[in-house]
């Protein structure tokens, strides 16, 4: 646990020593801030950060392999990956940590939007449940994001590489579950639908909490660090 | 090693796969979902999941709109709505057309498909009608027209015999003459049935008269052509009498209705019931639209499974005027009530019209389908419009004591009268006076008020009633206003039953006016309260719930509430939703009752100033990112 620990602060900590981390998270809050201020704040309009969670989980799309570019592939140019793996910790640790590291990079960039919430409260009454979930849900698919990078960036040691894969995998995900499922239509739309994010964010945006969604998203991140762990031991035996 | 490395890697994997899978499955069949909005706004109303649990077969709920026209925030509540809908229950199935998108075509070719195959039979039992009478027509129209030939030949040998049989067989020809041949027997042909059923008729009303005409004559040759007549009216009656006995085509009211752009169906195993996708909002309080489909959605689906929906009389002291015979609302009718009509129509509630001043008896309800099975409310409209008819509003009162005799659910509108004033009592205040209230009908509720011009007196009454947990009547209509011209107070009788649902709040200038005639038609002086003579301590219930013996009773001080010009504009939305809860609670379906649009507003962000906005929206676009990047430069410099 001890070294999970060590493993996700060195992560955090690496993340903010490069301009990129700061530059990402300096985007981010430009682009949702810049949605916030002009598309969500109409006067009359209602006060839900609704519109807010739906557009931040595409902004999470370009910025999440951004984060989780970094976290194998640096490695792997570098060379550091080794004298890591010959540390005494497992390859389930290191990935762990690893993960848990971009997720509390996530987290530090989601705090200041928080300004949003208070905003909102400062010049209306918004109801505080919708808000909670939809924060919860932009945690959950973040880190689905970063897992999915995560499994990318151990296979190349180019961090273009690792950017673009887990990004296009996304948009294919989005594609083959909105438009492709509704053009493929029964039986296969259903596993289409059950697979898709956008429907499953949709209830965290409006202040619902589903057991079923929680569950998907902790899996979905638990299969692809299933399989990072199975890639890193593939490399070990290469 | 390696090929133990590999099956342990793929054991692995496909375990982690199967955990995931059946952890997903068994959370998304679990179904636990939690809330979070304050009003439950994603939680349909205990009543509605009562409806949705209760459902034996299966209800396709389809919803036509044009998504651009509509605000983002409600197409958003819409199909939260529709997904609860079909989340709650497994019988019910939504389906949205967005008439401006690509997959509103085969959307709405599935919605008929369903509808096609629902109602199949009667479809086939249309085509094979229709088929009949276009075969009786064309057989009715050859031999029609060989009888009249030979009519007109018998009256040009003698045409003072026959005269009267050669008028009747000209208006038997132009009757031919009008009808052209039938079209073909469509799928979905309600309005072509409905057509040759009325040829058809006419023709054999034609033929008949022709046929008695003729038998005067006691003449042989003219009894022959009177056998060939009657043959021909017997064949086109039996003909027509197939067509109208046919039970409504469905699938073809279906199809009609997704032509329309904006329509809410409910589709059954049974039936079919539509509302205006303009009934799914409502106007609140503050002007704003608000979402209030769920009661629409649970009215339609309920219409479809009930077997029994309610029977409403519509009572008055007026002649006829509000039915035709076909107890369909008359143009005049509808030109005032139309929100009335829109609802019974909406929930497959027949009506008929009772006018004690005509008939002291109620309306046979023989005509209406599973009648003897189904809660049959009175709708007490209003008392005789001239007040001197004393006949018509004693008939009026008979009518109403009778039914509080009976113990019948009545919804009852009571007006100001003028007889109190002279000393007289009011026979219809009167004749509810068993239920445990008192009208006050002598009375009129009026508020002074300070205009720019000096004071003015209000004879329009509007009150918001407060949430009243444990009853459902009053819990569908709370926080809305409810505006009620000419009020007239209702006293209630301790321990009867009688409860009050909605009340005028005491104010010291508001009180309950004896001598209101003179101020109502502006001749007499400005009212002041009079402690000893007007009713002065509020508050005073204008609306009235009695269970009273057993029969549920609704009761209205003032007249016109339910009237379009308060009901169909949102004026007044707590009066549209007293009139539907009202009807829903006196056919004894509390398990309909659903929260009002109140609960389901919407906080709005309030208007700013330009500068506010714009100082709101630099800082988040611009001030937050450059201060996260100062503290980024501060961390770099401070850390090395």
């Amino acid at each position: 646990m001890r070294a999970i620990g060590a493993i996700a602060w060195r992560e955090l900590a690496s993340s903010y020593r490069t301009a990129t981390g700061w530059v990402v998270l300096a985007l981010y809050l430009a682009l949702s801030g810049f949605y916030v201020g002009f598309a969500v704040l109409e006067p009359g309009g209602p006060a839900s950060l609704r519109p807010f969670f739906a557009v931040s989980q595409w902004l999470l799309l370009f910025v999440a392999p951004a984060v989780s570019m970094r976290l194998f592939s640096e490695e792997l140019r570098t060379g550091t990956l080794e004298p890591l793996r010959a540390a005494p910790v497992g390859e389930w640790a290191i990935v762990i940590g690893k993960l848990t590291g971009a997720v509390a990079f996530l987290l530090t960039m989601l705090a200041p939007t928080l300004i949003f919430p208070l905003i909102l409260a400062w010049l209306a009454d918004p109801e505080p449940g919708p808000i909670v979930s939809g924060y919860l849900g932009l945690v959950l698919v973040g880190t689905a994001y970063l897992s999915v990078g995560m499994l990318w960036s151990v296979t190349t040691a180019s961090q273009v590489l690792s950017y673009l894969g887990p990004f296009f995998v996304f948009v294919g995900l989005w594609i083959a579950t909105g438009t492709g499922a509704s053009l493929a239509g029964p039986p296969l739309d259903e596993a289409l639908y059950a697979l898709s994010f956008q429907l499953r964010i949709r209830d965290f945006a409006r202040g619902v909490i589903d057991l079923g969604h929680i569950t998907f998203f902790l899996a979905f991140t638990t299969w692809f660090a299933v399989l990072t762990v199975v890639a890193l031991e593939v490399r070990r035996w290469r | 090693m390696r090929a133990r490395f590999a099956a342990q890697s793929i054991v692995l994997i496909a375990l982690a796969t199967i955990a995931c899978v059946l952890a997903v499955a068994l959370a998304d069949r679990a179904g636990v979902r939690l809330d979070l909005t304050l009003a439950g706004e994603h939680s349909l109303a205990p009543q509605t999941r009562q409806l949705l649990g209760s459902l034996e077969e299966d209800v396709l709920v389809a919803v036509t709109m044009d998504a651009a026209a509509l605000p983002r925030e409600h197409r958003q509540q819409l199909n939260d709505l529709l997904d609860a809908f079909s989340r709650t229950s497994l019988r019910v199935e939504t389906i949205t057309i967005n008439v401006g998108s690509a997959e509103a075509a085969s959307r709405a070719d599935r919605v008929l498909d369903v509808a096609r195959e629902r109602f199949a039979e009667i479809a086939t039992a249309h085509r094979a009608a229709i088929a009949e009478m276009r075969e009786a027509l064309a057989e009715s129209s050859t031999a029609a027209r060989s009888v009249i030939d030979a009519v007109e030949r018998l009256a040009a040998s003698s045409a003072s015999t026959f005269s009267a049989a050669q008028v009747s067989a000209q208006v038997f020809r132009d009757q031919l003459d009008r009808v052209g041949e039938l079209p073909p027997p469509g799928d979905f042909a309600d309005a072509r049935r409905d057509a040759a059923t009325g040829v058809l008729t006419a023709i054999a009303a034609a033929a008949d008269r022709l046929t008695q005409t003729l038998r005067v004559t006691a003449d042989q040759r003219a009894l022959e052509l009177a056998n060939r007549a009657a043959v021909l009216r017997d064949r086109a009656a039996v003909a027509a009498e197939a067509g109208a006995g046919l039970d409504p085509n469905w699938a073809g009211q279906v199809e009609g209705a997704l032509q329309q752009e904006q329509v809410v169906l409910a589709i059954g195993k049974h039936s079919v019931a539509a509302a205006t996708f303009e009934s799914l909002f409502e106007t609140d309080a503050s002007g704003g639209l608000v979402l209030t489909g769920e009661r629409v959605l649970a009215d339609a689906i309920n219409a479809v499974s009930d077997d029994a929906p309610p029977i409403v009389r519509l009572l008055h002291g007026e002649e006829p005027w509000l039915l035709d015979e076909q107890r369909v609302p008359t143009p005049g009718a509808r030109q005032q009530l139309s929100y009335l009509f829109g609802l019974l129509e909406r929930r497959r509630i027949d009506a008929v019209e009772w006018c004690p001043a005509v008939d002291p008896l109620p309306p046979s309800l023989d005509a209406i389908e599973n009648a003897p099975v189904r809660p049959v409310i009175t709708v007490l409209l209003a008392a005789p419009s001239d007040a001197t008819a004393t006949d018509r509003l004693d008939a009026l009162a008979s009518a109403v004591r009778g039914i509080v005799e009976r113990a019948e659910p009545l919804l009852a509108t009571v007006h100001p009268s003028r007889l109190p004033g002279v000393g007289s009592g009011d026979p219809i205040a009167e004749s509810l006076e068993p239920l445990g209230v008192r009208p006050r009908t002598g009375l009129l509720m009026v508020t002074q008020q300070s205009t720019p011009t000096g004071p003015r007196t209000a004879f329009d009454q509007t009150a918001t009633p407060a949430p009243t947990p444990g009853d459902a009547l009053a819990q569908a209509i709370a926080g809305l206003p409810v505006v009620v011209p000419r009020a007239v107070p209702i006293e209630l009788a301790p321990d009867t039953g009688a409860r009050a649902v909605v009340e005028l709040e005491a104010s010291e200038r508001r009180w309950g006016e004896t001598q209101w005639l003179g101020p109502i038609t502006g001749q007499g002086p400005r009212p002041e309260p009079n402690i000893g003579r007007d009713w002065v301590d509020g508050p005073w219930p204008i609306v009235v719930a009695s269970e009273a013996n057993g029969a549920r009773t609704v009761i209205v001080g003032g007249p016109l509430w339910f009237a379009d010009r308060l009901v169909a504009t949102g004026a007044a939305p707590g009066n549209a939703a007293l009139l539907d809860a009202s009807l829903t609670w006196l056919g004894g379906r509390d398990d309909l009752l659903a929260p009002n649009a109140d609960a389901r507003a919407v906080p709005r962000i309030p208007a700013l100033s330009p500068s506010r906005r714009a100082s709101v929206r630099w800082s988040l676009t611009l001030g937050v990112p450059v201060f996260v990047l100062l503290i980024g430069a501060a961390w770099r410099v401070v850390r090395g």
